[in-house]
């Protein structure tokens, strides 16, 4: 029973049409030699070159064309569409297929709407460039939000009655929204109500169509984009500033960043060095950051504080004075808007001491005696800060700070 | 080196098949035969169509001066043609499968295979002209069966069993040195004896497919399965119509005619029949996509050589004899009723096939453009994307292949994902191998990277991209099937749509990274507005100034500090550069001088020189500052002005009438250590009027590029010190604003301006 089905399915007429070619063909080749008996390999000759190069290939072509008629024309049509389709990269592209459009599917005229910041129409006519304007009356929200509300192509008639009103005063009667992203990105309207074989393969379009208007508007920030970045990686050179160099050495204490999370950038943190007033063997570090911002957003504010540090340093040999002056400093001009958390260090070589003032939340410091958590306090540039909170310790072989559960510097040296 | 070797072999035997050609055509010219026959008479091949009627195949034929060769008669060339035809069908399936094919094992034994025929066909034609080769033609008879037997089973998957091959190739050449062929009795017991030894392996290979079908697991029953049956029912037919044929020829006696020899070109089928089942039914695996057209050319010529050899024969031959007159019309008929209707099926039902892939195809293509309208997040855009390409194309999997860089600080772990250095030797070879502008198909007929890659990744092809080192990579079509241009057209579109819609998410990342960065900007935009002191009054004096970024940041420094009741301070500088990098050392500087003027109570050339130092030191020279610091002393007879000029442009000081510069300048702050020296000028306490600018007040351009001047500037300033201060900032701002077009400046703009009195 298969093999009968399979049997009848065959393309009988195609058999049926092959044959009747051939036959008529043999018989009128046979009755040629028939007649001229003399030429026999001339005629057979030329039958055969006729047969196979000639009416083989036709006979092929009808029987595919006739055959897989609708289909294949369809699919050629597609194709077709397709591949003007492909072409659509940017806004000049589209202009150029929707002329296309016109000259292909006879239309009189269309128009394409692109919502931007500014928002632009584009006139369409057969055999004549797109004429583009600014849009003169304003597309409301209700009417966005309405033709948002689904892709694909409809006639007017499917709309809210407001919006068909407005459509029909512009003499528009069929619309294809340009979604993408869901977003409304522009609309073609056309003169006429379409096909609807037509209407899947303008909707494949519109996709196509959506993405390059995105695109366009998307690559107009770029020149912008590019020089920021230019702008930013010049501030990423300077930025680098803030964290200090990896280790100084005082003369009796080296103090240096433990560099693995500084790498990593877990952390927006200034560190720095620099020796107390004169030759009096002290040296100041800071190791601080701010309560809660990211290095870029706050980067002024932390070079400030990296500016009155080393300014104050300069004329102070204790821990407290330059604490005192610094949250001095910040309060009075930087509106007390820095507040920053983390250790103020006075490096004594003489004494042999190594003084820690700590401000801010989550700090603790690891000596010979192992960790210790310190406290929480008001941060420095607080109006609660407490300059003379100070912890000595005595040199030792490794001093370990740790912000966050971060250990950042190690200081040694100082010990007999 | 195997390489070399296979083709070589190729190579070989089609120069081997062009010089035997030319020999045949010697020989015939030189013996002028009316049938080939072999060495002892027997007559097999007919040369010409006035064949005596006596003339019978496999029978001894002698050679009469009537029947030479004359104008009238078929030319050798077409009688031949039939074998050499079968020939080329072998050798062309034998190295197209070698090229564009993965060579397993059943590749491999077809390729054997096909070598194999293309020798015997030589040989057959050498046996009946020129005898180079002797009688190893019939010791080859024997030898033939080894490759395909070893064909044969490799469509099983049936163990090799070498033996059996040592053991065949043994008994050739034994058949070679032992019989010797005097007579042509001899010969004909020689048919008789390979008759034997062909039924032998009939019965063998149809023990083999019985064994093999009832082994099977039920449930089997794929395309494959089918291929593999009727590929191996056509291999016996195929080993199994050369010696019934001889049989038939020898015990019912046929007169020989011109027309049979159409018969040679019958193992032509079996190559065309292999094909059509690899390309319909996935007997072997392609690793190339298959162009229709080049299958429609395959079988034109097949049915174009099949045509000339069958109605052309027939009808030459038509009328020459009455007495197979009758013959060549039911040869005629069995073309018309069979042979076309055929190949009329064959064609539609590739039509067919064609049509209704393409329409799939054209399916997925409309719901990819779907999908990429609204991508969502990009993994879960390639998921869907991989997943509806492995429906549309039928195959095991599809993978999207990325240059890492391409989304850098991108962490994706997705799966469909497969992600290259950029620097891979996989897109050197693509883009190097490839002419660009084509999304270029990579499959494995490549040499070097590109199969490596392919082949380690068990891929069967990748579409690249035009403007991204990217691609999309597919594996195999499940069951075995080929892949077509259509499908490589399809792929095509879709790698189009996915590069732009790869466009769209850089420029989305990019687009995201600029708002962050302009977020950025006006924050520290806001924090430095906040920080400049625009208008200020105090007893003594009045304070103006203007500061404006040529980018969100200014990279200009306005200050003003208070250092004691009577005692002030103004600053006026210019970062380096512009942008965010100078407001951060605008903010530096800036803290640094309040904190050593106001908190230390320093005198300006010592923080001048701190600062210098410190810039020096750290930023080795690379940023620098130019600085105006200006003290105000006021006492009860007047002010004292003590002065820095750090590489900036002299105050402009009014008192009574004109201006009076104050140029002494020294070295820029940043460049290398140096002492600044203060310079004072006092003014009696009368109406006095400073003013401070940046070079964003004169070092600009209009829209034609012309600069502003220095020269055009003073006028200005000039012109309008009668005005009141802010009327003069007012009108200078406005100025030179305007003079640039839509107040783009080339670069930041500071004006200060301090009216004592």
């Amino acid at each position: 029973m298969g093999i009968w089905l399979k049997i009848r399915e065959l393309p009988w007429w195609a058999i049926s049409l092959s044959l009747g070619i051939n036959v008529i063909s043999l018989f009128g080749a046979i009755l040629a030699i028939s007649f001229y008996r003399a030429e026999i390999p001339l005629i057979v000759v030329s039958f055969l070159f006729l047969h196979i190069f000639v009416a083989q290939p036709l006979k092929d072509w009808l029987i595919a064309r006739m055959g897989i008629g609708t289909r294949y024309s369809s699919q050629t049509t597609f194709q077709n569409f397709e591949n003007r389709v492909s072409r659509i990269m940017q806004l000049q592209d589209i202009l150029e297929f929707l002329s296309w459009i016109i000259r292909a599917w006879k239309l009189t005229r269309l128009r394409l709407l692109v919502f931007d910041s500014e928002d632009f129409i584009y006139y369409l006519t057969n055999n004549r460039r797109a004429r583009k304007m600014r849009l003169k009356d304003e597309i409301s929200d209700a009417f966005r939000t309405e033709l948002a509300r689904a892709p694909g192509g409809r006639a007017i008639s499917t709309l809210s009655a407001p919006l068909r009103i407005y459509m029909q005063s512009r003499k528009v009667k069929f619309i294809v929204p340009l979604l993408f992203r869901d977003r409304l990105i522009g609309l073609i309207g056309f003169n006429e109500v379409l096909e609807k074989n037509r209407q899947p393969l303008l909707d494949h379009a519109a996709h196509r169509i959506g993405l390059a208007i995105e695109n366009e508007q998307l690559e107009r920030t770029v020149p912008r984009s590019e020089f920021l970045k230019k702008e930013f990686r010049l501030a990423e050179r300077i930025e680098r500033h803030l964290s200090g160099a990896s280790q100084y050495n005082t003369g009796f204490f080296t103090i240096q960043k433990l560099d693995t999370a500084w790498e990593k950038k877990h952390f927006a943190a200034i560190f720095g060095c620099t020796p107390g007033i004169g030759e009096s063997g002290i040296s100041f570090a800071m190791l601080l950051r701010l309560s809660v911002a990211s290095t870029r957003s706050n980067a002024l504010q932390l070079f400030s504080t990296q500016g009155y540090f080393y300014a104050l340093c300069r004329s102070e040999n204790t821990l407290g004075g330059l604490a005192a002056a610094m949250n001095q400093s910040l309060r009075r001009n930087e509106n007390r808007s820095v507040a920053l958390e983390g250790f103020l260090l006075q490096l004594n070589g003489p004494q042999h001491v190594v003084g820690i003032l700590a401000f801010g939340s989550h700090l603790a410091y690891r000596d010979q005696s192992g960790w210790t958590w310190i406290k929480e306090s008001p941060p420095l540039g607080d109006d609660a800060f407490n300059a003379e909170n100070q912890l000595q310790l005595a040199g030792q072989k490794e001093i370990i700070l740790s912000m966050r559960e971060y250990p950042l510097l190690l200081i040694n040296g100082g010990h007999s | 080196m195997s390489r070399f070797f296979w083709f070589g072999t190729f190579i070989l035997l089609l120069a081997a098949a062009v010089a035997q050609m030319a020999a045949t055509i010697r020989y015939v010219e030189y013996f002028k035969p009316a049938i080939l026959t072999t060495s002892h008479g027997l007559a097999l091949i007919p040369l010409v169509f006035t064949i005596p009627d006596a003339a019978t195949y496999l029978r001894p034929f002698i050679v009469a001066p009537s029947v030479a060769v004359t104008s009238q008669h078929l030319k050798y060339v077409q009688a031949l043609l039939p074998i050499y035809a079968a020939t080329f069908f072998f050798w062309f399936t034998g190295i197209f499968l070698y090229i564009f094919s993965r060579v397993r094992r059943l590749e491999r034994a077809y390729v054997i295979f096909c070598i194999c025929v293309v020798a015997y066909m030589l040989l057959f034609v050498d046996f009946f002209t020129w005898h180079y080769s002797g009688n190893f033609f019939l010791a080859y008879n024997i030898l033939i069966i080894a490759p395909f037997l070893y064909l044969y089973r490799s469509v099983y998957s049936l163990s090799t069993q070498g033996g059996i091959y040592v053991v065949i190739i043994l008994a050739g050449i034994a058949v070679f040195f032992s019989i010797s062929i005097r007579s042509a009795d001899d010969e004909l017991a020689f048919i008789k004896m390979l008759g034997g030894i062909f039924s032998l392996i009939f019965v063998y290979c149809a023990f083999l497919f019985v064994r093999s079908e009832r082994n099977r697991e039920p449930g089997t029953s794929t395309l494959r399965l089918w291929a593999n049956r009727i590929f191996n029912l056509s291999l016996i037919f195929a080993v199994a119509l050369p010696p019934s044929f001889f049989f038939m020829l020898y015990y019912a006696p046929v007169r020989v005619d011109v027309n049979y020899n159409a018969l040679f070109f019958i193992p032509a089928f079996f190559p065309i029949i292999f094909l059509t089942l690899s390309l319909r039914w996935g007997l072997v695996t392609f690793h190339v996509p298959i162009s229709l057209v080049a299958v429609r050319f395959l079988y034109f010529a097949f049915f174009g050589f099949l045509y000339w050899f069958t109605i052309g024969f027939s009808l030459g031959e038509l009328y020459q004899n009455e007495t197979t007159r009758i013959g060549h019309v039911l040869i005629l008929g069995f073309f018309l009723l069979l042979i076309d209707p055929l190949r009329t099926a064959l064609l539609t039902s590739l039509d067919q096939y064609t049509s209704a892939r393409r329409k799939i195809l054209d399916s997925f293509l409309l719901q990819s453009t779907q999908q990429i309208a609204n991508p969502g997040r990009v993994n879960h855009f390639i998921d869907r994307l991989a997943q509806s390409l492995s429906e549309g194309l039928g195959c095991y999997w599809s993978r999207v292949i990325m240059d890492r860089d391409l989304f850098s600080n991108w962490d994706n772990d997705s799966e469909k994902i497969v992600y290259l250095p950029s620097d891979d030797p996989f897109w050197v070879q693509a883009k190097t191998w490839v002419r660009p502008g084509k999304y270029p198909v990579l499959t494995r007929a490549f040499v070097g990277p590109v199969r490596d890659f392919l082949q380690g990744r068990g891929a069967y092809m990748v579409i690249c991209m035009d403007k991204f080192q990217a691609g999309i990579m597919i594996s195999e079509r499940r069951d075995n099937m080929p892949f077509y241009t259509e499908d490589v057209r399809f792929l095509r579109q879709v790698a189009r749509e996915a590069e732009i819609l790869i466009q769209n998410y850089l420029f989305l990342i990019e687009s995201v990274k600029l708002k962050r960065r302009e977020r950025e900007l006006a924050y520290n935009a806001n924090i430095q507005k906040k920080i400049i002191p625009g208008f200020r009054q105090f007893s003594h004096f009045s304070f103006w100034s203007y500061s404006h970024a040529y980018e969100s940041v200014t990279g200009d420094y306005i200050d003003l500090l208070e250092i004691s009741s009577d005692t002030f301070v103004v600053l006026l500088g210019d970062v380096s550069g512009h942008g965010i990098s100078s407001g951060y050392l605008v903010a530096f500087a800036r803290a640094y001088l309040r904190g050593a003027l106001i908190e230390k109570r320093e005198s300006l050339s010592a923080a001048f020189g701190a600062l210098n130092e410190y810039l020096a030191d750290n930023y080795r020279g690379n940023e620098f500052i130019t600085l105006f610091g200006l003290q105000m002393q006021f006492q009860p007879e007047g002010v004292k002005l003590s002065y820095i000029n750090a590489g900036q442009h002299p105050a402009l000081i009014h008192q009574g009438e004109g201006l009076i510069k104050l140029e002494e300048s020294q070295r820029l702050l940043g460049v290398t250590a140096n002492d600044y020296k203060e310079s004072n000028i006092e003014f009696e306490s009368r109406p006095l009027r400073i003013i401070l600018y940046s070079d964003g007040a004169f070092d600009v351009f209009n829209k034609s590029g012309k600069l502003l001047g220095q020269k055009k500037f003073f006028d200005w300033v000039t012109s309008t010190l009668d005005k009141p201060a802010p009327e003069q900032l007012a009108f200078l701002r406005q100025r030179i604003e305007s003079y640039t077009g839509s107040g783009e400046e080339s670069d930041d703009l500071a004006l200060i301006i301090i009216q004592i009195g």
